[in-house]
């Protein structure tokens, strides 16, 4: 993976500054070695210098000052920490340097504008004889020594003869003994913390080696908006992470890769189908940056587009855009911050290698809910239905389970008059001519465990890079597939992707590239046949009784079952995301570039729903349509954007003196279009061919249409006097179709400094503080992201069909228009004012790296949801420039690299993030709770003090003397929930439901995730590695609504109810019997229960369970192993036999433990499901899918 | 030189673009409002949208009827329990139609077409106002009274208190002139659209209702200063006659069979040729519009089950007052059924299932007996099945809900206006429209409508008041002949008539130990199924001084403090 090579010349890439991109840079200034000519001169210049055991960084310093001269170097070729010893009375600057240099093995050029280029010496002519070897050198031994900058010795440093696994490990002196090979061996020297070192033996019996500190972390090029930038010069909040993080792994999409791997980020499913195959989830940059949401913006080589239509083995590093400063050129498309990946790229003058990874793995659920059996089931729905609502099953119903448990035959054949004579399977209760009686089955199923299982899925990669001396390029193809773990029904998700990036070097300035990207994804899912759609689906499971049957009389599967549905008919979509891509570069004078490019996209997505008869057996063995599938349709939906961008800039980069200045400025230019077609027709005539040819029934026709651009110039100027201070500026105008003229065009400017405390001359480097560096940053975006003519009155057109008949027997007619909505003519931009305080540090050489970011987000101007106007008004208020919302957070993160001896090196990363938001400001005169209000906290949860049921009559007669509970409901009973009356009015209520009159309510949780943390850990020895990854979520409420059956258990209906063990600690206050309450007799008795009374009746449970308290409000906080794997990577010896450069093999497996306090079956990431999903309250009327367990056995082979 | 000449390529590429027409896009598949206006068809498309909800979304007649004392659900009703509680949020979704019509009204003149050719349009526009105001008043009482859209900003129009529901009620009573003025007639327009007929319909309905409302609450703090109810009488007197007598498409549906006629009108799927139907909703299973009226009523019970108050309220088949509980004590379970189908007027037994009916002739079902010991969805709560608007001839008759009926929903009908007619005669004159009423009996094969002293009742219905015998029949044949359809509780309203089933419980029919040897439910000393013995131990709990109307949510009464509370709330 470590390529080295020519740093592509517009600098997508990210790599260390080596010596051959010191190569490169020196021809970009239009340098030669050859043409040393004028500069010489400057080696003439006199230096005094008179320093001890100082760092070279600080002797090059006063040089660089002394003489009016820039050194230019890798780190590799010197080490700027080491220490050394000048002594020099007005000396000619070329002799001071030789004396310098010369005991480094160090060799100086001097360029025309006064820059002294460094590098290594080459080896002296006679150690280079070494081709001949003579006989007696074979297989000699060589002793050596290792030591640190400090000139002591380093233990357990790895001594490896290169290209073989021969080799060992330092003593505690640093010494080693090897055994090498004739033919001038060469000794690898690697240890953490320090940059791997290679030296040549030659003919050598000893060798002392100096290792290097490794400043790889400063030196690292970071792409940023428009270009890229040293780590170490970097003054806004610059996140990255690397391709091989995401590597190897088998979550599907590149947003489930990235959860936990920067502080900051959170994720959350964002719809109620949970972590269906190939979900993707939705990612936030420090928090919500508005009340109107919006995602970060991703770029993909410099274009915007779908993070999750990448193959992650495509990506080679993304870098997460936290602050203003830092995407502040992306001006308006960028409120919420960026994320900017980069795809891998072949190498110039590299040779072909090409990687084959894949794997297989297989999902199953997480804990599952265990459903009560359907005795007991029944038993206590009668309970609840003698509370209110009427017992639901009948005793002979009872009676039909128990024989059924008891398998008495006979009974339940005799007990069902209707009972066909061929009919051998019980379970199902036979009425009229048909199996299907809701609620007079018999069986005793555990649906959670019927209808869940496992998958086996399989991942597939492979690439192709290299390149020649005027070109490289990098192919690559992928493939995942994965399935759904139900066992009923088609619910697959696959993808393909393809990348090509060809790069050809035109002129010496002038380049060329091309990128071809296409994704094809593949989504097929049960549509449960005009039910209702997918996510009903597992509101069905989550809800079936388990004296449902699954199998009819005659063994085929009821229709209450469910499965019929699930089996028959699937939508299937296709989307195509296929991107071109041409880029140039030219640099027409030194410093001097000018970069465009030009990106044309086309998607294709392609819709189809098939709904064919579900059929179900009668009781005469025939089989006929199910009502709800009657008539069967098609629909097909074909929907294609095409959209093209082309971004220009130029840049200009000076250096005077110590003063380096860069101005960039550029423009971007986005237009989309977007159409849809949708077609519906019944009646196939046959279903085994479902096309609209093939459908007789009317047809149906709908379209869609739109589209969007958005223009935008933007500029940079950078200053960095010697790396010490860095300043940034960065400005944005932009213009958006979104709003009218007049109202759409922005301006967004940002300012950062850095200061590199490290550089100055007065800084000690010492073991304990390595480096330092402070950011500040101040910046505005806009937020472009609102839906476009919310300024302009439109009638909507209705092309649907009307939902009335005009005469019996005529057809519905098609299309009506309705009213317009309020509009308000003067919208424009939300304005986000970020501000960034950061720190970087570094310790104990290097080895721990702490990060620390506060900040301060201003989201002003923004658009409020509707402001609160009497409802007479008929339509909602439309939204305003009228709120702001303020966002505080910290970043932190730590990370260590260590090792303990004997090959085994490790490393620990922790990052913890928080943040909070509050509204600034808001149009609430009354303060009315039902919408936002000034000061008010985003995801407060309002609710009632609630500390205990009432356990009895006496309780509760007594608590009505005090109070007044008519808010809640009319009649209360022993077991039902007791609300307190904090403020002692003698009313329990919500008062006037505002902010200064909230009656007995208050602020009971936040349903907004705090305290986001995530830890890493990796370790390695000898072929072996080892890495496992957590997240969680460190404070985050819930209160179920009261259509949450998953949770409450009981629910409005005994058919709306999900009942599990954990349900059975409700309140009973009576004697139970055969037919009724948990128990027989006195020991059903329960009035210490955790839930309260059940009811079927919608009003009673409502008076309990509709109104957030303080005794169900739950923690959704959790722990999450989102990836722990095992690799071994086999030996070069096994290996070079079958030519492969690298094998590895590898155990790895995703989401493995979760440690939460929520119940079985919900997913502390996506507790939404069926039901009103929005606002502060968690709901869920099933299980969704939970974030499932996924076991995966991988290999990755490099030729 | 080539260098340069790419160079300047670029440049001019780039101020190519320097202008704004890149952005300013506008939307394709939406019309703007100044766009839309123009032509009848807009005007007629944009009308329409208003027949997609303005009826009750129910597919059951008899799902109307479980805030009455007509009928028993799984639990009490929250309204008759005096239950409810103050609403919070906003009523902003009962004010949008509103709106969407004001907008209507505020537009339609850009019309380039000759009057004529929008009239019919204009005058659903003023049927469809009256229809959700009407709505508005009947739920709140006084309401503030808007024509046209209210500015965002129009802090007047927002801020305005509630205007007395005498105006309110005189401006849908003008509305309903101006629609019976412009709207053309069935004959042209069909019973599935809105007619001259249905308007004048909906006219009687609204002014009696508004009469009586004035005056049975007068002196209550429902009343209203400047109450004039003889006013509205006459006004629904006037719009009868003129429905009466004038060259309208009306009548009473019947083939001349006294025993099936009022049963088969209810379950016609096909009601385009019925003259008694001025107003429906057709159904077509095969356009994904279907209902579930004849699941719920030939497949399972639904918890529905009809009160012994409703039942005993039938007059015996020689049009005197029929002893029910008499013959409760004698005759149980299927044999009273049985017994008073066959004494009673006809329309009890086209109203509730009688053992041995037809329910599903494909499936050969027969009801058998009253499903009151069966689980949640089979339960019929009191023993009296609803049969009304059944269809066994339907192909859904006998199947689960799931297999969509066309059955019709009649939303005005001739009856009604009847009914309305002989109700405000009586009120106005002290007399009885005997001719008016007597086309009902007729059909029904019932005697001609006389006047009984109530003493002759077994337990005479306590309206809370006393009323006079003629005024006792005319509403005790309005409850029969419009039994389940969805305007008891109007109709309790506006008499003010709490008493009628305040303090008491509803009962079923005399359960039969033989036919139901394990009936566990609680029965009273008649016998009779008391099917809310332990959840409303002292009857319903109505409250008469808030719960005739609802309250106005509470978010209203803070963003504008002119709106004063409804009385009691």
């Amino acid at each position: 993976m470590n390529k080295k090579g020519l740093i592509p010349l517009w600098g997508w890439k990210i790599m260390k500054v080596t010596v051959h991109q010191f190569l490169l840079f020196a021809i970009l200034y239009g340098v030669s070695y050859a043409h040393e000519t004028r500069g010489q001169s400057v080696l003439e210049k006199k230096v005094s210098l008179d320093v001890e055991r100082m760092e070279f960084k600080s002797v090059l310093s006063m040089i660089e000052e002394q003489a009016d001269v820039r050194f230019i170097y890798s780190p590799s070729v010197i080490d700027i920490w080491q220490k050394v010893d000048v002594k020099a009375t007005n000396k000619v600057l070329n002799l001071v340097l030789t004396e310098l240099f010369k005991p480094h093995s160090i060799v100086f050029a001097v360029s025309e504008d006064k820059m002294i280029s460094l590098k290594r010496a080459a080896p002296k002519v006679g150690e280079d004889a070494s081709a001949e070897v003579p006989g007696e050198l074979q297989n000699r031994e060589v002793r050596g020594r290792v030591t640190d900058e400090t000139g002591n010795g380093l233990q357990g440093v790895s001594v490896v003869v290169k290209g073989t696994q021969r080799g060992g490990v330092t003593h505690a002196d640093g010494s080693f003994v090897i055994t090498v090979p004739a033919n001038n061996p060469v000794l690898v020297f690697s240890f953490v913390g320090y940059r791997t070192a290679e030296v040549s033996v030659g003919r050598e019996t000893s060798i002392e080696v100096s290792m290097e500190l490794d400043a790889q972390a400063l030196e690292e090029l970071v792409v940023v908006g428009y270009g890229t930038q040293k780590k170490v010069n970097l003054t806004g909040a610059v996140d990255v992470i690397s391709g091989e993080k995401l590597a190897n792994r088998q979550a599907p999409t590149v947003s489930q890769l990235l959860q936990g791997a920067s502080p900051g980020m959170n994720f959350n499913i964002g719809n109620q189908d949970g972590f269906q195959p190939g979900a993707t989830m939705d990612i936030s940059i420090r928090g919500r940056g508005s009340l109107n949401g919006g995602a970060p913006y991703v770029l993909i080589d410099g274009i915007p587009g779908d993070l999750n239509n990448l193959n992650p083995a495509d990506i080679a590093s993304i870098s997460i855009l936290k602050d203003a400063a830092a995407s502040a050129i992306y001006g308006a498309r960028a409120p919420y911050g960026v994320i900017l990946v980069v795809t891998k790229s072949g190498q110039k003058e590299e040779k072909i290698s090409v990687t084959y990874s894949g794997n297989v793995f297989i999902n199953t659920p997480p804990p599952l809910p265990k459903s009560l059996n359907s005795y007991t089931w029944s038993r206590i729905q009668n309970e609840a239905g003698s509370n209110s609502g009427g017992r639901p099953i009948s005793n002979a119903t009872i009676d039909r389970i128990i024989a059924y448990q008891n398998e008495d035959w006979d009974y339940l054949r005799e007990s069902m008059p209707n009972w066909p004579a061929n009919a051998t399977i019980f379970g199902a209760f036979p009425l009229e001519d048909t199996w299907d009686q809701a609620n007079q089955n018999y069986a005793n199923n555990d649906w959670w465990d019927l209808y869940y299982g496992h998958s086996v899925n399989q991942k597939h990669d492979i690439s192709f890079d290299g390149g020649s001396k005027s070109a490289s390029y990098y192919f690559s193809a992928g493939y995942i597939g994965q399935k759904g773990v139900l066992n009923f029904g088609n619910d697959a998700f696959k993808r393909l992707n393809i990348l090509g990036k060809v790069n050809f070097k035109i002129a010496d300035w002038w380049d060329f590239s091309w990128d071809a990207r296409l994704a094809n994804k593949l989504r097929e899912r049960p549509n449960m046949t005009s039910e209702g759609d997918y996510s009903f689906m597992f509101r069905h499971i989550s809800r079936s009784y388990p004296f449902t049957p699954m199998y009819d009389g005659f063994g085929n599967y009821t229709f209450e079952s469910h499965i019929p549905s699930i089996t028959t008919g699937s939508d299937k979509a296709n989307d195509l995301d296929s991107w071109n891509t041409f880029r140039t570069e030219l640099r027409p004078v030194k410093g001097w570039k000018i970069y465009g490019d030009f990106s044309y996209n086309f998607q294709k997505m392609s819709e189809v729903g098939v709904e064919p008869y579900i059929m179900i057996s009668n009781l005469d063995g025939s089989f006929s349509p199910n009502g709800v599938s009657v008539p069967n349709s098609i629909e097909r939906i074909q929907a294609d954007t095409r959209y093209w961008t082309s971004n220009v800039y130029t840049s200009y980069d000076l250096q005077l003196n110590s003063h380096h200045f860069m101005l960039m400025a550029g423009m971007q230019l986005e237009k989309g279009n977007f159409q849809q077609l949708r077609g519906y027709k019944t009646d196939l005539m046959v279903e085994g061919v479902p096309s609209f040819q093939t459908a007789t029934g009317p047809a149906l026709l709908s379209e869609a249409l739109a589209h969007n651009a958005t223009q935008g110039y933007f500029s940079r100027f950078t200053y960095n006097y010697k790396d010490r201070y860095l300043l940034e500026s960065n400005a944005r105008i932009d213009g958006t179709y979104v709003f009218k003229h007049g109202n759409r065009w922005g301006f967004f400017p940002s300012f950062s400094l850095g200061w590199n405390v490290d550089r100055e001359p007065f800084w000690r480097s010492s073991d304990g503080f390595s480096a330092l560096k402070v950011r500040a940053s101040w910046g505005q975006l806009g937020n472009q992201n609102v839906s476009p003519y919310g300024d302009l009155p439109l009638i909507p057109v209705h092309t649907t069909q009307l939902n009335w008949i005009f005469g019996y027997g005529n057809g519905r007619p098609t299309g009506y228009t309705s009213a317009p909505g309020i509009v308000n003519r003067n919208l424009t931009w939300e304005t986000a004012t970020t501000s960034n305080l950061g720190l970087n540090m570094a310790f104990l050489r290097n080895r721990l790296l702490v990060d620390i970011d506060v900040f301060e987000r201003n989201t002003a101007n923004m658009i409020g949801p509707s402001e609160a106007k009497p409802g007479v008004l008929g339509a909602s208020a439309p939204r305003y420039n009228n709120s702001a919302l303020r966002t505080r957070g910290w970043e932190l993160s730590v990370n260590w690299n260590g090792a303990i001896q004997d090959e085994f090196t490790y490393s620990l990363g922790v990052n913890v993030s928080d943040y909070k938001s509050v509204v600034t400001r808001f149009f609430n005169p009354t303060k009315t709770l039902s919408t936002w209000s000034e000061g008010r906290t985003v995801g407060e949860i309002w609710g009632f003090t609630v500390h205990d049921l009432y356990r009895s009559q006496e309780q509760v007669d007594a608590h009505l003397q005090e109070v007044n509970l008519s808010y809640f409901g009319g009649t209360w009973r022993p077991g039902d929930v007791k609300y307190e009356d904090t403020n002692g009015d003698g009313v329990v209520g919500p008062g006037k439901y505002t902010v200064d009159d909230h009656g007995d309510m208050s602020i009971i949780g936040n349903s907004e995730p705090r305290f986001l943390y995530a830890f890493n850990g990796t370790a390695k020895y000898k072929g072996f590695d080892f890495s496992m990854f957590w997240r969680g979520v460190g404070k985050k409420d819930i209160y179920f609504s009261n259509f949450a059956n998953m949770f409450w258990g009981f629910n409005s209906g005994w058919w709306e109810s999900s009942l599990t063990e954990r349900h059975l600690d409700y309140f009973r206050d009576a004697p139970g019997d055969k037919y009724t309450g948990l128990y027989e007799g006195q020991a059903n008795i329960n009035t210490g229960a955790y839930w309260p009374r059940p009811y079927l009746n919608g009003t009673e449970e409502a008076k309990n369970k509709a109104h957030a308290n303080t005794r169900y409000l739950q923690s959704a906080r959790f722990l999450r192993l989102q990836n722990v794997q095992l690799g071994y990577t086999f030996s070069n010896k096994l290996l070079s036999r079958v030519k492969l450069q690298n094998v590895r093999a590898y155990l790895s497996a995703e989401n493995l433990i979760t440690f939460t306090s929520m119940p079985r079956g919900i997913d502390p990431i996506s507790p939404l499901g069926w039901g009103p999903w929005e606002g502060t309250n968690g709901t869920t009327g099933r299980l969704t899918y939970g974030a499932d367990r996924s076991f995966s056995v991988g290999l990755v082979m490099t030729y | 030189m080539k260098r340069y000449v790419v160079y300047l390529l670029f440049l001019m590429s780039v101020l190519g673009w320097s202008c704004e027409r890149l952005i300013d896009l506008k939307p394709l598949d939406q019309i703007s409002v100044d766009d839309y206006w123009k032509t009848p068809a807009d005007l007629q498309n944009y009308v329409k949208q208003f027949y997609q909800n303005f009826s009750p979304q129910t597919q059951m007649v008899a799902e109307l009827a479980v805030n009455s004392d007509d009928m028993v659900h799984g639990s009490p009703s929250a309204i008759l329990n005096g239950q409810r509680t103050a609403r919070t949020g906003s009523w902003q979704g009962e004010w949008a139609a509103i709106r969407h019509i004001n907008i209507f009204f505020d537009n339609y003149e850009k019309c380039e077409a000759e009057f004529s050719e929008i009239r019919h349009t204009v005058g659903e526009a003023h049927f469809f106002r009256a229809w959700y105001y009407f709505g508005l008043l009947k739920e709140y009482g006084d309401i503030p009274w808007y024509t046209s859209e209210i500015g965002l900003d129009d802090d007047q129009a927002l801020m305005r208190p509630r205007d007395p529901r005498t105006q309110v009620a005189d401006n849908i009573l003008a509305e309903l002139d101006k629609a019976i003025e412009f709207l053309d007639t069935r004959r042209s327009v069909g019973n599935t659209r809105i007619s001259k007929e249905a308007a004048l319909a909906l006219k009687t309905r609204v002014a009696l209702f508004e009469g009586s409302w004035q005056k049975y609450h007068a002196n209550t703090p429902f009343g209203t200063a400047g109450a004039d109810p003889q006013r509205y009488f006459q006004a629904c007197v006037s719009a009868a006659e003129e429905l009466m007598g004038g060259n309208y498409t009306r009548g009473i549906y019947t083939t001349g069979n006294p025993d099936d006629d009022y049963y088969r009108l209810f379950g016609l799927d096909n009601m385009n040729d019925v003259d008694e139907v001025l107003l429906y909703r057709a159904f077509n299973r095969n356009e994904g519009a279907g209902n579930a009226v004849q699941g719920y009523i030939t497949y399972d019970m639904n918890q529905k089950g009809i009160t012994w108050d409703l039942v005993s309220s039938y007059l015996g088949r020689d049009g005197k007052p029929y002893d029910y509980l008499e013959v409760g004590q004698i005759e149980k379970g299927n044999d009273f059924l049985l017994t008073i189908a066959a004494e009673c007027d006809r329309r009890l037994k086209s109203t509730i299932w009688i053992p041995g009916d037809l329910m599903a002739a494909e499936l050969e079902k027969y009801f058998d007996r009253p499903t009151i010991d069966a689980g949640a969805l089979q339960l019929n709560p009191t023993g009296f099945s609803v049969k009304k608007t059944a269809n066994p001839y339907s192909p859904a008759a006998g199947r689960p809900w799931s297999v969509q009926a066309e059955t019709g929903f009649i939303i005005l009908r001739y009856a009604e206006v009847l009914l309305n007619y002989a109700e405000a005669y009586y009120e106005l004159n002290q007399e009885v429209a005997y001719e008016a009423l007597n086309r009902l009996r007729e059909r029904a094969g019932m005697p001609a409508f006389e006047v009984h002293s109530q003493q002759l009742n077994e337990s005479p219905a306590n309206y809370g008041y006393e009323i006079p015998d003629a005024l006792y029949e005319i509403r005790r044949e309005r409850r029969v002949e419009m039994a389940l359809e969805g305007y008891r509780d109007e109709d309790y309203r506006r008499w003010a008539a709490h008493a009628l089933f305040r303090g008491q419980r509803p009962k079923g029919y005399p359960v039969s130990r033989e036919e139901f040897p394990a009936y566990s439910r609680p029965v009273d000393s008649n016998g009779l199924i008391d099917y809310y013995a332990d959840e409303l131990p002292e009857g319903y709990q109505f409250q008469p001084g808030r719960d005739y109307l609802s309250s106005i949510p509470l978010d209203e009464l803070t963003l504008n403090p002119n709106l004063v509370p409804n009385p009691g709330w």
